[in-house]
């Protein structure tokens, strides 16, 4: 009589799923590497270096991670969070005492500061050990795009608690885009894009605005950068990603002592 | 190389298509050249070998050993890469064709095909590293001029190599000239007989590698169940997460006032907006009762309509129709409304509870808790 693990194993539904044997011999480690979405993101073999946390400090999966749980938080807050300037605030405050898993909220806060710091860690490591150099500068570029989502990741979800802090660090924030060369009704060439003598960029029309939804942080604002920090940013994040990581693989695998 | 590649297409191919799409181990790869390169020599050894002579086999060259070809297809090449050295050299011996044999052959079979006899023959005595046969035939083959068999002979054992000896061409000279290397006998007394502490541990050699694969194990068995476990553990967390610890929406325990507040014959709409039921004081099977309907229309789910014109609930969806005590009596509805739990609380006042409701058709409206008499 067969054991139950072989009869699972047998059944039509398990190989459906799983289309090799297990991998107990080198070609069919290979082929479910090589046959299972989520492993062959994975390599099948690397280099013995590529493993050595002392040369690529594990940075950039650490920040993957860490984007992983921003994610997982991130959706499970969205259930009890309403960007309206009426509940915004009051839903933050209800997350401590009327909902269980209040830490929810600390843990998507923390390890937004820590994928900052460890993103910046990353980058530098890459620097450090001239990983950015051919044939892998192209991913580097796509790596400071990713720094720079990151950073807008963390800039639009701080306004969401909806705080004193959050509405003024945004407001003094967004003044710098007051100052966008051209684009901002107070930076430099702003006076030449004139059309027929009337401005083009005033305060109700340059970066500032598109950025704000609004002349001031408002009801507006919040609902933009709760959009923004949600779905825009993250689904962005998420194709630069899959590109950054199949370019390490086509770029010749995760960069080792040479 | 030919005879290797036709032999292992399949192979070939699938390590090739792996090449592509994963990456092998650089020893592997060293492995496929080497493979590939089989000079003329390589074949012969080959076809020595596979003649069934044991006692040469310590002189092949490496690579012609790895391969086992079958006999016919060994001697076919070796027949055609030489066909005058391979036949005569296995009648005069049996086996491996000496030196003399060899350079018989070739003066036999004719000037063209001497140069390709004695690097066989050096390959054999003196075996180099795989890398590099091409380089110990072009020492030797390199002046065509030279046909006699004397120059060729000067030739085969001139050592005129220079730089470092390797340990093969070591043997090989020393073979040919054994007296001048021997030794003088040394008598070397016999050692002390070593102490415990210097006597080699037999256990110690096997362990470790059994002890690593243990640890490995149990390390790799404690990390997967723990992160099953934290897995199960937020799992369980979210869930519950869903289910916040305060409610919003209103109590379904209800005050709606003193019982005088519900004259008989009236059907009070008042509360249908937060609450969603109708509180009536009206006959039902010819008694006088207040009780709380719910505003739910049992065809599909509307909220009908208390119509104080023709004293009727009419729903606006399908125009089902409910007498004041609830019975359906036109449209599509099966049955009639429903009705919620209905006491005088310990204040004197009605109160209605939600959470329990009766159905007319199942004779629940007997239930005391159904109405209250008046």
């Amino acid at each position: 009589m067969p054991s139950p693990g072989d009869t699972i194993r047998e059944s039509q539904i398990w190989k459906s799923i799983f289309r090799h044997p297990m991998p107990v011999d080198r070609r069919n480690r290979i082929v479910v590497m090589l046959t299972n979405f989520f492993l062959h993101l994975h390599p099948v073999s690397i280099k013995k270096q590529g493993i050595a946390l002392s040369y690529t400090w594990c940075m950039g999966g650490v920040t993957f991670f860490l984007f992983l749980v921003e994610t997982v938080t991130g959706v499970l807050l969205m259930f009890y969070y309403r960007p309206t300037v009426e509940w915004a605030y009051t839903d933050i405050q209800m997350l401590r005492d009327v909902h269980s898993l209040g830490i929810l909220r600390e843990i998507h806060r923390w390890a937004a500061h820590a994928m900052v710091i460890t993103v910046w860690l990353h980058m530098y490591r890459v620097f450090l050990t001239g990983s950015y150099k051919p044939p892998r500068e192209f991913n580097w570029v796509i790596g400071v795009f990713l720094l720079l989502l990151t950073l807008l990741l963390s800039f639009t979800g701080y306004l969401l608690p909806w705080d004193q802090l959050a509405v003024w660090a945004i407001t003094v924030g967004s003044n710098m885009a007051r100052a966008t060369p051209f684009l901002g009704h107070e930076g430099p060439g702003q006076q030449l894009l004139t059309l027929g003598g009337v401005d083009m960029i005033t305060n109700a029309s340059d970066a500032r605005f598109a950025l704000l939804g609004a002349r001031e942080v408002g009801e507006e604002t919040l609902n933009r950068f709760y959009i923004l920090h949600c779905i825009a940013i993250p689904l962005g994040v998420a194709l630069l990603l899959a590109i950054h990581f199949w370019r390490v693989r086509k770029d010749g695998g995760i960069s080792g002592p040479l | 190389m030919s005879v290797r590649l036709c032999f292992e297409p399949f192979k070939l191919h699938l390590l090739k298509g792996l090449q592509q799409s994963a990456r092998i181990p650089a020893d592997e790869k060293i492995r496929m050249a080497d493979k590939k390169k089989m000079s003329v020599a390589d074949m012969l050894a080959a076809a020595r070998k596979a003649d069934g002579d044991g006692a040469s086999s310590a002189e092949v060259d490496p690579a012609a050993e790895e391969v086992a070809l079958p006999p016919a297809a060994a001697e076919k090449s070796a027949a055609a890469a030489n066909p005058s050295a391979a036949s005569p050299a296995k009648t005069a011996s049996g086996g491996r064709p000496s030196v003399a044999e060899m350079l018989a052959a070739a003066r036999g079979g004719g000037a063209g095909n001497a140069p390709a006899a004695v690097p066989a023959e050096k390959k054999a005595t003196a075996p180099k590293p795989a890398a590099k046969p091409a380089a110990a035939e072009k020492v030797v083959a390199a002046p065509p001029t030279e046909r006699d068999n004397a120059s060729i002979l000067t030739a085969a054992r001139k050592t005129s190599k220079a730089g470092p000896m390797s340990k093969a061409e070591a043997a090989a000279k020393e073979k040919a000239d054994p007296v001048a290397k021997e030794k003088p006998k040394v008598i070397v007394p016999p050692m002390p007989e070593k102490p415990a502490y210097a006597l080699p541990k037999p256990v110690a050699v096997a362990k470790p590698k059994a002890d690593s694969d243990e640890s490995r194990r149990n390390f790799l068995s404690i990390g997967f169940w723990s992160l099953g476990l934290v897995s199960f553990l937020w799992t369980m967390a979210s869930l519950k997460f869903m289910f916040p610890n305060v409610r919003r929406e209103p109590p379904s325990k209800f005050k709606v006032g003193f019982p005088d507040a519900f004259p008989p014959g009236q059907v009070q709409t008042k509360f249908i907006p937060q609450y969603g039921v109708w509180v009536a004081n009206a006959e039902y099977n010819g008694v006088q009762q207040i009780y709380a309907l719910k505003s739910v229309c049992t065809h599909l789910g509307c909220t009908p309509n208390w119509l104080e014109a023709e004293q009727k609930f009419k729903c606006p969806c399908h125009g089902s129709g409910f007498y004041k005590d609830g019975i359906n009596f036109e449209g599509p509805a099966p049955r009639p409304l429903e009705r919620y739990a209905i006491r005088i609380a310990d204040d004197g006042q009605v109160e209605i509870d939600k959470s329990r409701t009766f159905q007319e058709e199942m004779g629940q409206w007997e239930d005391a808790t159904s109405f209250i008499p008046v």
